[in-house]
């Protein structure tokens, strides 16, 4: 497990028959329009299987909207969209799920209710639901709080719920918009070394929008930057990924002159982007 | 499922820490939840009393006035009865008179509030699913308000009678509209956020509407309810004084030329009670079933 961990990009691929190795998402000429903005012009993006793509570039620059596209809740007015062999909206939604910045927890239900909403929507019972998330509140460390309201959590146990759902969903790619946005910055760094621990010993295709360069650079191994209005992909960057998790890794790889000559290039490929 | 239960469970090894090994109890662990006491409860008995006595003391000093008034300025019963010359008509008259007219208006009010309550909430959530019906039925409906309950219950009156049917039609009309528009508001409103979220989690049309639109739309719902519990009486009144054999809008209007005041002062007691009735009954039923929801109503002066 540890082994598998310190070099997440060399994990096995998974035998589950929904994972084809090889083919990822695939993004070809994708535009999007709303009235007379064009919020996407043009952008061609390839995300192998268990890799992770980070998407970073101004507000405003259609980063969203992409995320949308590629998970079927919105089609692109041109272009074409391949999702693991699927190309049509419900065969995308069937296999993306979708983090928003917003946790989006049901007020009126628990911490374990919340997370089996996706098993009850596939019409399990809400017996047998509950019986298949348990585990996984335990391995998010809310197993104590498994009848708390949202309500009753603070803003980082809402945002791993939340993550708990959208892995209970299990669909094989991860659409994560702004996961830890509205968090504060001790919180969102500590969600980050956990999401990256989750992630490599669970490998799943990522795509992960954001507006923090280092965040991007952390948890993803390719970085690309959108333009603003009209966003298309100005800039692709590779990341080298790094040994160890928790905080102690994070911190050594924040302070890596490599890393900090990496996050340089993003930031003035951003800058140039505006 | 099975692949992500499985990973799981191999994965928590002997020894293995799992992904929340960041720190002792993960990220935001135990201590940031704010937990729930179990000593809230009796608070929260307290903070009620706190917010009703006002009311309460209001009322006393108001009958108080009333009472003085009427004894000082030696006013006629027949013009305004004192609080205790209605209190005394209400026990004298309970047994031949009040207590027969208070069950049948409060059949007329229960029913047809409950009539009300089903249509409304199946029309609402009727017009929610259908655009085209919304378009065609809604206009219509905010036209069948302005029509005068006064206009209308004698009309209902001579098609159907002294029975109770026309009471229940008029009670219902009344307050069948606030469900209506409760039910449809609260399911307009429903953040869009999370009917995107439920799609990408396998949710399906059905599912959407009975795990999120229809729960998030009850706050809203409940204050078209509690709008309705409101009017309902009203209903019953209107309709029994344009033809009835019994009930409290009779006792009232066969009262007042007969200058009984005190009785029907005493009959505006009942059906004053019985409306705070079902007004509380409503908004208890609110508590037990959108307890999530903090009404700022409710931490005031409604009760």
């Amino acid at each position: 497990m540890f082994a598998r961990r310190s070099s997440p990009r060399t994990a096995l691929p998974s035998s589950d028959p929904l994972q084809p190795v090889g083919t990822g998402v695939e993004l070809r000429g994708i535009a999007k329009r709303f009235g007379d903005t064009t919020a996407v012009a043009g952008a061609d993006l390839s995300v192998p299987a268990h890799s992770r793509l980070g998407i970073v570039g101004p507000s405003g620059c259609g980063k969203s909207t992409l995320l949308s596209m590629i998970c079927g809740l919105t089609d692109p007015d041109a272009g074409a969209i391949d999702v693991l062999g699927a190309a049509d909206a419900p065969g995308r939604l069937a296999r993306c799920a979708w983090m928003p910045q917003r946790d989006l927890l049901l007020p009126w239900r628990g911490v374990l209710a919340n997370a089996r909403i996706p098993l009850e929507n596939q019409g399990l019972s809400r017996r047998e639901a509950s019986r298949r998330v348990r585990p996984l509140l335990d391995r998010f460390g809310l197993a104590e709080f498994a009848d708390h309201r949202p309500a009753q959590l603070s803003g980082g146990m809402r945002q791993r719920v939340s993550f708990l759902r959208t892995v209970a969903a299990d669909k094989p790619v991860l659409l994560l918009d702004e996961p830890f946005g509205a968090l504060d910055s001790i919180t969102r760094a500590d969600l980050q070394d956990w999401l990256r621990a989750m992630l490599a010993d669970e490998p799943r295709t990522v795509v992960l929008v954001t507006h923090d360069v280092e965040e991007a650079l952390l948890l993803c191994d390719r970085v690309v930057v959108m333009s603003a209005r009209p966003g298309r992909i100005v800039a692709s960057v590779d990341v080298p990924p790094y040994a160890g998790t928790g905080a102690a890794a994070r911190r050594a790889r924040l302070a890596d002159p490599d890393f900090i000559a990496l996050r340089d290039t993003v930031l003035a490929h951003l800058e140039s982007a505006r | 499922m099975t692949a992500t239960q499985d990973a799981g469970q191999t994965d928590l090894g002997p020894g293995g820490v799992g992904p929340t090994g960041a720190g002792p109890g993960g990220p935001g662990g135990p201590g940031r939840g704010e937990a729930s006491t179990p000593g809230r409860r009796r608070g929260r008995g307290r903070a009620r009393w706190r917010a009703l006595w006002p009311s309460v003391l209001l009322g006393g000093v108001l009958l108080g006035a009333w009472e003085f008034v009427t004894r000082v300025l030696h006013v006629e019963e027949y013009i305004l009865p004192a609080p205790d010359q209605v209190a005394t008509t209400l026990v004298d008259r309970w047994d031949s008179t009040l207590r027969s007219a208070t069950w049948v208006t409060g059949t007329e009010i229960v029913l047809g509030f409950a009539i009300s309550v089903a249509a409304g909430l199946a029309l609402g959530c009727a017009l929610h699913f259908s655009a085209a019906a919304r378009r065609a039925l809604y206009p219509l409906l905010i036209g069948s308000q302005t029509i005068p309950v006064v206009v209308l219950a004698p009309i209902l009156a001579i098609i159907f009678g002294y029975s109770i049917t026309p009471k229940l039609i008029l009670v219902a009309l009344i307050c069948f509209f606030p469900v209506v528009v409760g039910t449809l508001d609260g399911l307009a409103s429903v953040d869009p956020e999370l009917v995107r979220m439920m799609r990408t989690l396998h949710g399906r049309r059905v599912a959407i509407f009975t795990r999120v639109e229809f729960p998030a739309a009850l706050p809203s719902v409940f204050t078209g309810l509690r709008l309705a519990a409101a009017y309902a009486a009203t209903g019953a009144v209107f309709g029994e004084y344009s033809g009835a054999s019994d009930g409290l809008g009779h006792v009232m209007r066969q009262g007042v030329p007969q200058l009984q005041s005190a009785l029907v002062f005493a009959a505006i007691v009942l059906l004053t009670a019985m409306s705070v009735a079902l007004f509380a009954l409503v908004s208890c039923a609110e508590r037990l079933l959108v307890p999530w929801h903090r009404n700022p109503t409710r931490e005031g002066n409604t009760q």
